[in-house]
């Protein structure tokens, strides 16, 4: 196994979280597996490097995520006999990154206020270089659980249609 | 190829005969050769396309979770080299039914595309 830099293994984390929005049965029988072809497909994008292309993994990523998330949750809904359980572990499902969006939200805000306050005008603080980053991790968390919102909202519906149209096979 | 069937799919594919969503169909034809992980998968999956099928991790397993449980695909115990290997990988396998599921949809492609190169469209734009 290949040894993981400190930027990897924070994507790595990322990754793993995003993996938390997942339904259960799904995310403990598969997430492992998911998050390891994740490195593997992360480290070759690494080393072909230009930004467009890691642009370009991102957006892929996202987009498999968002869709993927609403199929399953969409399965797990349809099945009639866990309706009721899959919304408790819906909630359940929502506690940590929910938790995670709120810890990150308050330590931006923290630290914008502790900066600002601290330091005298016009001073250039290396803490302050810091503010941009932290409010682009704000902003992520934030599009991460609105995509997730929105994807609940689509197995929903997706959910409704498929009980009554007992479709096969279909990804 | 293990024929391992899921009473389920058998009565399912029997009763509606549904064709086969690229995917599925995709990660089928990449299983036929041999053993794969999720990752081998992906990647002879864009070879085979030539790159105009790419499947992420959340599609991927989403397609796999459905397989398995449908029987068309199996879990393998062997592992090509464990003291090299990651142990989250685990390694997939085409069922004796996932065989029959893709032949059928083989079959019913190449129908699909015999009728159609027998439209006088077709025929026409073929020798323009």
């Amino acid at each position: 196994m290949a040894v993981l830099t400190l930027n990897e293994r924070f994507v790595e984390r990322l990754y793993g979280r995003l993996l938390l929005l997942y339904p259960p049965d799904f995310r403990v029988r598969f997430g492992p597996e998911m998050l390891q072809i994740f490195d593997d497909a992360y480290a070759l994008h690494l080393r072909d490097g230009t930004l467009s292309k890691r642009f370009a993994f991102w957006f892929r990523i996202l987009y498999d995520f968002a869709r993927s998330l609403g199929k399953e949750w969409g399965e797990a809904l349809a099945t009639t006999e866990r309706v009721a359980s899959s919304a408790v572990t819906l909630a359940e499902s929502l506690v940590i990154p929910a938790a995670i969006c709120g810890i990150l939200i308050l330590a931006g805000f923290t630290t914008a206020i502790l900066t600002r306050r601290a330091l005298p005008r016009g001073f250039a603080s290396p803490v302050a270089e810091w503010q941009g980053t932290v409010f682009a991790l704000e902003a992520g968390a934030v599009v991460m659980l609105g995509l997730g919102v929105v994807s609940l909202l689509g197995a929903y519906l997706m959910a409704r249609r498929r009980r009554a149209s007992g479709v096969w096979i279909k990804l | 190829m293990s024929t391992n069937e899921h009473p389920r799919t058998a009565r399912n594919r029997s009763e509606t005969s549904s064709p086969l969503t690229p995917a599925v169909f995709y990660i089928l034809i990449a299983l036929a050769d041999g053993d794969r992980h999720g990752y081998a998968i992906m990647q002879e999956v864009s070879n085979r396309s030539g790159g105009t099928v790419r499947l992420g991790p959340g599609t991927l397993y989403g397609a796999i979770s459905r397989l398995l449980r449908d029987g068309l695909i199996e879990e393998s115990e062997e592992r090509p080299d464990p003291e090299m290997d990651d142990s989250r990988r685990r390694y997939y396998r085409l069922t004796g039914q996932g065989g029959r599921a893709l032949a059928a949809e083989a079959k019913r492609l190449e129908d699909l595309a015999r009728l159609a190169r027998s439209t006088r469209t077709v025929r026409k734009l073929k020798n323009a």
